[in-house]
């Protein structure tokens, strides 16, 4: 999964890439309008938070233009002008939730997930394989019995892409899309890696391979 | 209030009959003087011309009635003479045998009225001239009963007339003066329609047609000011905005770094920078939001309420679409003179603070404007577990939290009092009868239409 952060206040924008990232999120951050809307309108991502107040271009004729090209990306409204008017205004110009600033990381971190599971195909709140279950907040996988299997960050990413979008042909550039940030050395041969490393975790008929079109993660419990 | 019109009116009518007053009487001793004095400059003329005739005449009396003409020989014709040569006196024989009273001042020539034979009215006309022993003395009469008739008739055809002159007149002032200050009232409609933000005449798609040149300035200086305040008010607003947002950015950040602080197990530090950090935001949230407030006397656009609820209900059900709230609404259109904003603040707070407390459901109803075309009165209510009633007096005072453990702030009831307060109005809190919870109940008076 792959957010934007679109805030202008450097501070505040480390603070949000760390958290989020810590919360297993390929983050990018854009400082100003121009490049939101240029990376928002380029980069596939999965949700965005958007400060109203941007420099250069403010962030509701951004995300106007975005619903007008047809861009669907949830997006989260991160403002200080949080009136009524505004608030108004921002989720009929294509928003789909609101938080006033000041605010607690973990209640932005909560609606950001709201956002991206409303946003996928499957919108359960617990994600599961076989006997196995994917516990999001600790990134790990658990058994029936409560046993734990660790994961690394990047196989956690790619599991919970996986386990959203179930039956469907995932590329390997889509999943490195959305599993590493701009920023990121992007080798689409290390995510055959961590499709193995995968396939022996949950079995190997769950994730199928689709030769040149990518893999199929096998919904069915 | 006094009336510009009236007070005009009485003054105009006062004017007017005074004006008649004068008139009538004047005319009415006019025709008189007139005919008095022609026929007495008549008489005059005859008595001269008696008196040159009688006055070195061998026989005056003969003289005398040759001079006179016909008129003076026909019994009772209503012209007579009486001439006094000494102790002789010659009547006119159209006297018959009546006599004429002679006026005793003849002394300098005098006109008097006097009653004569077979009830008629005389004009008599006396004078001494100079002559023999005590002079001559010619008294000249004319019957001038007819005319005084004809005067009569005259008369009352002049008091009809300006009696019916006085009243198209009073007529014709009051329409001049209704007509003449109708424009003032075109003014108080166009000052009412700048006050709820309509167009003005001349405006594109404004119904209302220019005033006069007196009265047009002044609309367009009112409009002039109505603009201005509205533009303040915008930058006000947009620098509250600004303002809002260069403070809160900087409270984001210090209230991330006390949960960094609780993260390395400073948890008392964190905890008390967490409630100044709390403090100041809900102080600038709710005195910028009070600054933000246009308040009852701004004029705006009015507003469709029913639109207006509705795209708030849309955004509060996708705000808390997790939860599943329904927000009905029981509103029918109606057009509402009071600031956009202000109405959205106030029903997006009452709103959202409902759908944090509600179970399932949320309703709106706004009275209609029949009962309370002076007042909008609404009720926000939900299903929720409710307010106890012993906190429902301190609901929608500053800081007061009934419950810590509600994501949001808490402020949303104290924003709501303020907004009701600023337009003068009032706000009740008590149980709902038909949904259990909590039930706010408004009532916010409208500018006079």
């Amino acid at each position: 999964m792959r957010l934007l952060i679109a805030e202008d206040d450097a501070a505040l924008a480390d603070r949000l890439r760390t958290r989020l990232a810590d919360a297993g999120y390929a983050v990018d951050v854009a400082a100003d309008g121009v490049e939101a809307a240029h990376l928002g309108s380029t980069e596939p991502y999965d949700a965005v938070v958007l400060d109203l107040g941007l420099p250069c271009k403010a962030g509701l004729a951004l995300l106007r233009e975005w619903r007008a090209a047809g861009n669907t990306v949830p997006v989260l409204i991160l403002t200080a002008r949080d009136g009524w008017s505004e608030r108004v205004e921002g989720l009929q110009a294509g928003a789909d939730d609101y938080l006033g600033k000041p605010f607690h990381l973990e209640e932005l971190l909560a609606r950001v997930q709201a956002l991206l599971r409303r946003a996928a195909p499957v919108q359960a709140t617990e994600l599961r394989a076989g006997h196995w279950r994917l516990d999001e907040a600790r990134q790990c996988l658990i058994d029936a019995d409560g046993r734990e299997q660790p994961l690394t960050g990047t196989e956690f990413r790619l599991l919970r892409y996986f386990m959203r979008h179930p039956d469907e042909v995932l590329s390997k550039t889509r999943l490195s899309e959305h599993v590493y940030d701009y920023d990121a050395e992007r080798d689409s041969n290390v995510i055959e890696v961590y499709v193995r490393r995968l396939r022996t975790l949950l079995g190997a008929g769950r994730i199928e391979t689709r030769r040149g079109q990518g893999y199929v993660f096998i919904g069915r419990p | 209030m006094k009336s510009l019109r009236n007070r005009l009116s009485l003054a105009l009518s006062l004017v007017l009959l005074a004006a008649a007053g004068i008139l009538a009487f004047g005319l009415q001793d006019f025709p008189r003087r007139l005919v008095e004095d022609f026929v007495g400059s008549r008489l005059r003329h005859d008595a001269d011309l008696l008196y040159a005739r009688v006055l070195d005449a061998p026989d005056a009396e003969a003289a005398a009635q040759e001079a006179a003409g016909n008129e003076y020989r026909l019994p009772l014709s209503g012209h007579y003479f009486v001439i006094r040569v000494g102790a002789e006196v010659i009547r006119s024989r159209s006297l018959w045998d009546e006599d004429l009273a002679m006026p005793a001042d003849a002394q300098a020539g005098s006109t008097r009225r006097v009653s004569g034979p077979a009830g008629q009215t005389l004009l008599v006309f006396a004078k001494r001239f100079p002559g023999a022993d005590a002079g001559i003395t010619v008294a000249v009469a004319e019957d001038v009963s007819a005319i005084d008739d004809a005067i009569a008739r005259f008369r009352w055809r002049l008091m009809i007339g300006v009696a019916l002159a006085l009243l198209a007149l009073l007529a014709l002032q009051r329409g001049l003066l209704v007509h003449g200050l109708a424009p003032l009232d075109d003014a108080v409609a166009t000052c009412r329609r700048i006050e709820r933000g309509e167009p003005l005449a001349g405006a594109p798609g404004s119904p209302v047609r220019a005033a006069p040149s007196e009265v047009q300035p002044m609309l367009d200086a009112i409009d002039r000011l109505a603009r201005h305040h509205a533009q303040r008010l915008g930058r006000i607003r947009h620098a509250v905005g600004n303002l809002s947002h260069a403070l809160k950015t900087p409270l984001a950040v210090l209230s991330q770094q006390a949960d960094d602080l609780a993260g390395r197990g400073e948890a008392g530090a964190a905890a008390s920078m967490h409630a100044q950090v709390e403090a100041m935001r809900a102080t600038i949230e709710r005195e910028l939001r009070r600054a933000r407030l246009a308040g009852g006397s701004t004029p705006g656009e009015p507003v469709e309420i029913r639109a207006l609820l509705g795209a708030l209900a849309d955004v509060l059900q996708q705000l808390h679409r997790d939860r599943g709230i329904a927000i009905e609404r029981d509103v029918q259109e109606r057009r509402i003179a009071l600031d956009r904003e202000d109405l959205l603040e106030l029903f997006g707070n009452l709103l959202d603070n409902a759908c944090k407390w509600a179970r399932h459901r949320v309703r709106v109803s706004v009275l209609p404007a029949g009962p309370a075309a002076d007042a909008l009165e609404f009720s926000v209510e939900d299903d929720g577990s409710g307010v106890p009633d012993e906190m429902l007096a301190q609901l929608g005072t500053a800081g007061m939290r009934i419950d810590e453990q509600q994501p949001g702030h808490g402020l949303g009831l104290a924003i709501a009092a303020d907004i009701v307060a600023q337009y003068g109005g009032s706000i009740r809190y008590r149980r709902s009868d038909a949904l259990g919870g909590l039930r706010v109940q408004a009532r916010l008076p409208l500018p006079v239409r």
